[in-house]
Order: C-alpha cells, then sequence, then structure tokens
C-alpha cells in the first residue's frame, strides 16, 4: 500500500499533558488522486469544541467533551465521557492551507488536498 | 499434578477463563448510558452519523426499550487508509430497572448522541413518606 497518512500512533496516545485522558476517536481514512479524506467519530462535540492543528507533518485532532447528564445518578453505563485526541502523521504533501473541516451528527470530516507536486497526470498521449 | 501446574500457569497467562471460555463476542452496538432523576431515566447512546428522521425508538411491556437505525458509510470512492467507523443497520434492544409511561417518550438526537427520555409511572416513584410524631397520652407527670 503506498499508504501516506500513517498513524502517529493507535496504542501510545501522545498529549498535551501526560496525564490528561482521552479517547482516541474511531476513523476512516479515504485516499483519493487528489485528496485524503478522513472521517473521525466524536459523538458529543460541538463544532466549536473541535481544533485540527497542521503542524510539522501532523495532524492533530483534539475535540473537547464536556459531562452530560449533570446532577442525575448514574445507573448504568457502556462508554465514558472525555476529550477525544489523536495525531496522524502525514507523509504525503497536502496543501495545508487549503485543508477543509465540517462536523455533522457526531461525525467531523476532514478533506486535504494534494499538493499539485503528488497528483497523478495523465499525459496525453499524440498520434504521430 | 503437572496437569494442575500447568492450567495455574495458563490463567496466569490468559485470565482465569483459560482456552475455555474466552469472551469473544462483540460489544453491543450501539453502546448505552443510563442516567435516572426522581422522575425519568435517560438512556443515551453514542451513535454519529445516523439521520435523525430513521432512528426508531421503541418501548413495549413497560420496560422494554428498543433502539433501531442504519448508518450509511461515508461517501466516495478511492482506498481505504483505514476503516475502523461502523456501518449498516442495528438494532438493540433493553430491559429498563423500572416501568415507564410509553406514551411520554421522548427522543432528541443531537451531535451524534441520542438521548431517550422515559417517565416513570407513579407507582415506582419515590414517595416520601410523612412521619408524625406520636404525642404520648400520658405524659410523665
Amino acid at each position: 500500500m503506498t499508504s501516506n497518512l500513517q498513524s502517529a500512533q493507535t496504542q501510545k496516545i501522545e498529549t498535551p499533558r501526560p496525564t490528561m485522558r482521552v479517547y482516541a476517536p474511531r476513523v476512516d481514512v479515504v485516499e483519493t488522486d487528489d485528496a485524503l479524506t478522513l472521517y473521525a467519530d466524536l459523538p458529543g462535540v460541538k463544532q466549536e469544541d473541535v481544533s485540527l492543528t497542521c503542524k510539522d507533518g501532523e495532524l492533530i485532532l483534539h475535540a473537547s467533551c464536556l459531562p452530560r447528564h449533570v446532577g442525575k445518578k448514574l445507573l448504568y453505563s457502556e462508554y465514558g465521557i472525555r476529550d477525544f485526541y489523536r495525531a496522524f502523521k502525514v507523509t504525503e504533501k497536502v496543501e495545508t492551507g487549503r485543508i477543509e473541516a465540517s462536523l455533522k451528527d457526531g461525525v467531523l470530516t476532514v478533506r486535504a488536498p494534494k499538493a499539485e507536486a503528488v497528483r497523478p497526470k495523465r499525459i496525453a498521449v499524440n498520434g504521430g | 499434578m503437572f496437569a494442575n501446574r500447568l492450567f495455574e500457569q495458563m490463567d496466569r497467562l490468559f485470565g482465569p477463563a483459560g482456552f475455555d471460555s474466552p469472551d469473544l463476542s462483540p460489544p453491543a452496538y450501539p453502546p448505552l448510558s443510563v442516567w435516572e432523576d426522581e422522575d425519568a431515566l435517560y438512556v443515551e447512546s453514542e451513535v454519529p452519523g445516523l439521520v435523525a428522521e430513521d432512528i426508531g425508538v421503541s418501548v413495549t411491556d413497560g420496560d422494554q426499550l428498543t433502539i433501531s437505525a442504519e448508518r450509511a458509510p461515508s461517501t466516495g470512492s478511492g482506498e481505504w487508509l483505514y476503516q475502523e467507523c461502523m456501518y449498516g443497520e442495528f438494532s438493540r434492544t433493553i430491559t429498563l430497572p423500572v416501568t415507564v409511561d410509553p406514551n411520554a417518550v421522548e427522543a432528541k438526537y443531537e451531535a451524534g448522541v441520542l438521548t431517550v427520555t422515559l417517565r416513570k409511572v407513579e407507582s415506582v416513584k419515590p414517595r416520601r413518606i410523612a412521619v408524625k410524631a406520636v404525642v404520648p397520652a400520658l405524659a410523665a407527670a
């Protein structure tokens, strides 16, 4: 696989503060000829609480998530509510200035267009 | 003797279940959490990527809550580099700890989180019993 968006880490999660406990969101990443698209499940996250940083070839996703149902008694729980954090190493050349992101129904979509230099080009063959 | 030691070692390596009964069943989907207060139960589920109108929520027999929906895969063609999100149809039924009013169920879908509010029926709500102070008829004189 000529993979480019490689996982910086899946098991070990580096956080700004080592003591901060976070969840790594589930993601899908799809590569096309002209872009890399990342879909991340961020249930319960509001648009203003998502931060995406592209620095030194790393795409860092951090989303803060506040506790819900404060003041009620928790009876049963199959998941916790914490911040989401995950970092990806972007080895493919992408145009960082043109990365677009949107959040809908708890799914974050990040589209990173590839730099012109790495896009496959179709070369026209001229008949003689 | 030797066999026992072997099993002890295996228990240490693989946990007390050993090879016989490892729990390989996947966790139920969608994951649920339940809160309560005096009047209601709040069943919450993290189910991102759904369409609110397509989520089915129903209560039967007063305490069986069913949540069902279908998540369509993220659109677009290309080469998958990661595929961790879950897609497809799901349905899950849970037994609620108390009887609820099936006519007063509210469901809300916001930011990929489904919250179902279920009102408890009157008979199961906690009731404060007033304790009467009894004045002895004959106070010790």
